[in-house]
C-alpha cells in the first residue's frame, strides 16, 4: 500500500486525521463517506488479507444475507444487478471489494494490521495507536470492528479434546473433506439454519444439537430475470422502489415485536404453519417449536431448513450436551454420537466487545472497565472519557428486522457532521457529556419497555446477562434510529468553552 | 379487543345511537391524543390494526367505530358520533384527528365546525366532492352487491390495493385477501353516503393545520382528490405515498412515520409545502 499521503515522521509514527479501524460495511462506508466528502487524509485498519468484514469472514455452505440485497447495500451504490432477492456471500463480497476499489480506498487500506493498542493522548489531543504494522497517531478514531465478528466457542465439557476435523463457521475449514461423513453441528441460529441444508446433502449422517429452536418464516427468495436487471439499470428509480419496498414492509413487521399480541400472534402463526406444512413427523414438528415468545430471538428466515429434517440421513438431537469426547459428543441422558466433523456455529460475542479492551481514553481508562456494567454510548456512537472516538455497529445497533447497512449509514452522516463541525469551530476535541449519555440511555430503556426483548420469555444476545439490559439492539424502528442519531448536534458535547451558532 | 393491550373498549350514547370507541388513555398518561377515524366498511380494527399500536408507543391513541343505521347516514350524523366521542374522552384537550378514507371527509367535516377540539387534522386518501369516475365504481359495486357478491369480495380487492401490491403478490396470498375481505352490514348504506358527497363548503372554514396525505396508486379516492384538498385547505401539506387506496395495510410504517412527525410538531412544516418523500 502506499503511505505517501500520510505524514511519516522520523519515529515512524503516521500522522492521520482519521484513522478507521475495520474493513466491512462499516469501514468500509465510512472510507467512502469521507472520500466523498473530499477528506483524504484517513486510514482504514484491517487485520485481515481482504476488505469484507463479515462476508469475508463467512463463507461456509449456503451463507446468504437475509435482508434483500437491493437493501442490504450503501444507499450511494445501488447495484442494479444483484442475482437474487438475497444474495449470497460470494456475491456480497465481490460488491464490497468493489466498493473499496471504485469509491478509491484501497490507496487508504493497511490490510493485515491488527489494531492493538489505542491510547488517548491529552496533552495533545490525539489517539497514539499501536498496529502489528506501525505506529499511528490520529485525531480522530472510529471503531468499525463489528459486533458479530468474533467466534464464540461454546463452554462445553471435553470440546478442546475432540480429535477430529472441528471448527467454527466463521472460520470454515475449506480442506476439510466432509464428503460421507458423520457431522455434527452445534446451534440452531441464523447461520446453522444455513448451513444445515447444505451440509445434509454430503454428510452420511448429520446430527443437530439444538438448545432452543428458533421461529423461522418464509423466506421468498429467488433470482431476478434479466429483465428486471436491466430495467433496474435504465430507470433506477424503479431500483429504488425495490429497495423502499423492503425497507417499508420490514418495518411494518416490526410492529410485531411490540408486545401487541394479536399482532404477535399472526406472525408467530406464519412460523407455526410454515413449520406444520414442512416437517412430516410430528414428534420432530413439535421439538422445532419455539417455547418462547415470537420476536424474543432473532426471527430468521428459511424455506429449506425444515424440510431438511424429513432426510433420513438428518437427526435433530434436542438432549443437551452433557460432553464432548474425542469420538464424538455425548448427551445428558447418556446417548453417544460418534463424529468424525463437528461444526460450531454458536455464534459470536455480541456483548463483551474484544475492541474495549484495547481502547484506553482520559485517565488510562479501558473502554472495558468503562462498560463494565454494560455497554452503552450517546447517540450509539460516543462516550465520555473517550473524545474523538466514534463507534460503528457498536452498542444499540442491532435491529433484528433492518438492514444493518442503513443503521451503519446513519452514523456515517452523523460522524462525518462532527468532524466538520471539528474543523469548524477549531475545538481540538469533542467529548460527549455524562449527562448526554444517561439522558440517551434512559431514553432508550423506556422505549424499549414493553416490548418482547425484555418480557424474560427467552434468553437472548440481545440482553446483557451482566445487567438485565438490551445492549445490543435499538428498540425501535430503523426510520427513527436515523431521525434521533443520523445528524449531528453539537450541544450535548464538552463545547462550552465555545459560543454556539 | 385485541388491538393493543392498553386499549380499553366502550359505548357512549351518541345522537343517533351508540358508538364504539377504543382507548389507550389512562389516568397519569398525559401524552398527546391521537384520534383515528377508519373508513368505509372498516372498523379501528380493520383499518387501524398496525397504525394503532406503532401510534400507541408514543401517544394516547383513540379509535372510533362509525355507527351507520340501515337506514341510511349522513356526514353531519358521523361528525357528530365523531364529536361525542371527542367530548366524552378528550374534553378539553386539543387531539390529533386523523381520519381515512370516509373517515377523512368525515375529519375534515369536523374541522370545518369544531376547530377548538382539534390540535391538528391529518386527512389520509380522503376527498371532498365524488366525481363521476367514482360514481361508475359505485353503480359497478352496487351491481355486483346485489348480483354476485363473490365476484363483489375480487372486485372490492382489485380496487382497494395498488396494482404494485397486489402483483408482488401470490396468487394465493391474493385469494386469502379476497377470503378475508367481510362485507359490512353497512356497507350499503355507507356506499349510499359515498355517492353524494360534497363538503367542498365545509373544507373552506378549515384553519386547523392539516396534513393531506395522497396515495399516488388509488383508484378508489384517487390522488388528484388529495392535491383538491391541498389547493382547498389553508394551512396544509402534501404528502404522497407508494400505495394503493388500502395505505393502512400496504405501508402502514410509512403513513406512521407521517402521522408520527406531523401531529408532533403540526405547524413546523410552513404551510403550502410539498413534503419530501423519504428515502432510505
Ligand atoms: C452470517 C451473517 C449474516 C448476516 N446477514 C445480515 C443481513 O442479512 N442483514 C443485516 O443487516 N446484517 C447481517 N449480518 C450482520 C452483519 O454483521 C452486519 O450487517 C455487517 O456486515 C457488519 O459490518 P461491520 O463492518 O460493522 O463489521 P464486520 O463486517 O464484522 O467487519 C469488522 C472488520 O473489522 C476487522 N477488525 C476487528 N478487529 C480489528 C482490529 N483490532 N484490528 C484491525 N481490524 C480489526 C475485522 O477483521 C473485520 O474485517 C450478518 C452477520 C453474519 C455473521
Amino acid at each position: 500500500m502506499t503511505r505517501t499521503k500520510h505524514d511519516d515522521d522520523a519515529d515512524g509514527v503516521t500522522e492521520v486525521d482519521v484513522l478507521i479501524v475495520g474493513a466491512g460495511f462499516g469501514g468500509i462506508g465510512m472510507g467512502a463517506t469521507l472520500a466523498r466528502r473530499g477528506r483524504r487524509s484517513f486510514v482504514i485498519l484491517e487485520r485481515a488479507a481482504e476488505v469484507g468484514g463479515t462476508w469475508w469472514y463467512n463463507t461456509y455452505p449456503g451463507a446468504a444475507c437475509d435482508v434483500p440485497s437491493h437493501l442490504y447495500s450503501f444507499s450511494f451504490r445501488l447495484k442494479p444487478d444483484w442475482s437474487r432477492i438475497f444474495a449470497t456471500q460470494p456475491e456480497i463480497l465481490e460488491y464490497l471489494r468493489e466498493t473499496a476499489r471504485e469509491e478509491g480506498l484501497l490507496d487508504h487500506i493497511s490490510f493485515e494490521t491488527e489494531m492493538r493498542q489505542a491510547h488517548w493522548n491529552a496533552a495533545e489531543s490525539v489517539w497514539d495507536v499501536d498496529t502489528s504494522a506501525g505506529r499511528y497517531r490520529a485525531r480522530t478514531l472510529v471503531s468499525a470492528v463489528g459486533h458479530l465478528s468474533e467466534p464464540r466457542l461454546p463452554s462445553i465439557e471435553g470440546v478442546e479434546t475432540f480429535e477430529d476435523t472441528k471448527f467454527h463457521s466463521a472460520r470454515w475449514n475449506h480442506d476439510a473433506d466432509l464428503e460421507g461423513k458423520q457431522i455434527g453441528i452445534i446451534g440452531s441460529g441464523a447461520t446453522a439454519i444455513q448451513v444445515v441444508p447444505e451440509l445434509a446433502k454430503v454428510a452420511s449422517r448429520l446430527v443437530v444439537f439444538q438448545r432452543s429452536a428458533p421461529y423461522i418464516t418464509p423466506r421468498p427468495d429467488r433470482a431476478y430475470t434479466d429483465a428486471e436487471k436491466r430495467m433496474f439499470a435504465r430507470l433506477p428509480e424503479t431500483m429504488r422502489e425495490e429497495r423502499e419496498g423492503f425497507f417499508w414492509a420490514n418495518e411494518g413487521r416490526y410492529a410485531q415485536r411490540r408486545g401487541t399480541p394479536s399482532l404477535v400472534k399472526a406472525a408467530a402463526d406464519v412460523a407455526l404453519a410454515h413449520l406444520r406444512r414442512q416437517v412430516d413427523d410430528p414428534e420432530i414438528a413439535r421439538k422445532l417449536t419455539p417455547d418462547y415468545t415470537f420476536g424474543c430471538k432473532r426471527v430468521l428466515k428459511s424455506d429449506d431448513y425444515y424440510p431438511t429434517f424429513n432426510r433420513p440421513n438428518v437427526l435433530l438431537e434436542t438432549d443437551p450436551i452433557a460432553r464432548v469426547t474425542p469420538r464424538g459428543i455425548e448427551t445428558a441422558s447418556g446417548t453417544e454420537h460418534d463424529l468424525d466433523a463437528l461444526v460450531l456455529c454458536t455464534g459470536f460475542e455480541a456483548t463483551d466487545l474484544p475492541i474495549a479492551h484495547q481502547i484506553f481514553g482520559v485517565g488510562g481508562v479501558s473502554l472495558s472497565e468503562r462498560w463494565s456494567g454494560g455497554m452503552q454510548a450517546y447517540a450509539t456512537m460516543a462516550v465520555p472519557e473517550f473524545p474523538n472516538l466514534w463507534i460503528i455497529n457498536g452498542p444499540n445497533t442491532g435491529l433484528g428486522h433492518n438492514s444493518a447497512v442503513y443503521v451503519a449509514e446513519s452514523q456515517m452522516a452523523y460522524i462525518a457532521e462532527a468532524l466538520d463541525y471539528l474543523d469548524e469551530s477549531g475545538l481540538d476535541e469533542l467529548e460527549v457529556t455524562e449527562a448526554a449519555e444517561e439522558t440517551f440511555m434512559q431514553m432508550l430503556e423506556d422505549t424499549a419497555r414493553g416490548t418482547v426483548w425484555l418480557d424474560g420469555s427467552c434468553r437472548s444476545w440481545y440482553v446483557d446477562q451482566r445487567n438485565g439490559r438490551l445492549t445490543t439492539l435499538w428498540p425501535d424502528f430503523a426510520h427513527s434510529f436515523r431521525a434521533v442519531n443520523g445528524s449531528f448536534d453539537p450541544r450535548p458535547y464538552q463545547v462550552d468553552q465555545l459560543a454556539l451558532p | 379487543m385485541d388491538l393493543h393491550p392498553d386499549a380499553v373498549s366502550d359505548v357512549i350514547a351518541g345522537p343517533n345511537g351508540g358508538v364504539r370507541y377504543h382507548d389507550t388513555g389512562r389516568p397519569g398518561d398525559f401524552r398527546s391524543t391521537v384520534l383515528l377515524i377508519h373508513g368505509t366498511g372498516g372498523t379501528t380494527k380493520s383499518h387501524f390494526g398496525t397504525l394503532f399500536p406503532m401510534l400507541a408507543a408514543r401517544h394516547r391513541v383513540i379509535g372510533v367505530d362509525l355507527a351507520v343505521p340501515d337506514g341510511g347516514v349522513e356526514v353531519g350524523d358521523l361528525v357528530n358520533d365523531v364529536v361525542a366521542v371527542l367530548e366524552a374522552r378528550a374534553a378539553g384537550e386539543p387531539v390529533a384527528l386523523v381520519g381515512y378514507s370516509l373517515g377523512a371527509v368525515v375529519a375534515a367535516a369536523v374541522a370545518a365546525d369544531h376547530a377548538p377540539l382539534l390540535s391538528s387534522l391529518t386527512l389520509v386518501a380522503g376527498w371532498m366532492r365524488t366525481d363521476s369516475q367514482q360514481r361508475l365504481r359505485n353503480t359497478v359495486w352496487r351491481k355486483l352487491f346485489e348480483r354476485d357478491q363473490e365476484a363483489l369480495r375480487e372486485y372490492m380487492t382489485f380496487t382497494s390495493y395498488g396494482s404494485p401490491f397486489l402483483a408482488s403478490r401470490t396468487d394465493a396470498e391474493v385469494r386469502a385477501l379476497v377470503d378475508a375481505r367481510e362485507l359490512a352490514a353497512s356497507l350499503p348504506a355507507t356506499m349510499d353516503l359515498n355517492r353524494r358527497i360534497d363538503i367542498s363548503a365545509e373544507v373552506g372554514r378549515i384553519v386547523t393545520p392539516t396534513l393531506v396525505v395522497g396515495a399516488v396508486d388509488d383508484q378508489m379516492a384517487p390522488i388528484r382528490h388529495s392535491r383538491l384538498l391541498f389547493g382547498a385547505i389553508d394551512d396544509a401539506r402534501f404528502a404522497e405515498v407508494a400505495t394503493g387506496h388500502a395505505v393502512t395495510v400496504e405501508n402502514p410504517a410509512y403513513l406512521f412515520k407521517l402521522v408520527d412527525d406531523f401531529v408532533s410538531a403540526p405547524s413546523a412544516v410552513p404551510p403550502g409545502t410539498v413534503l419530501e418523500p423519504i428515502t432510505v
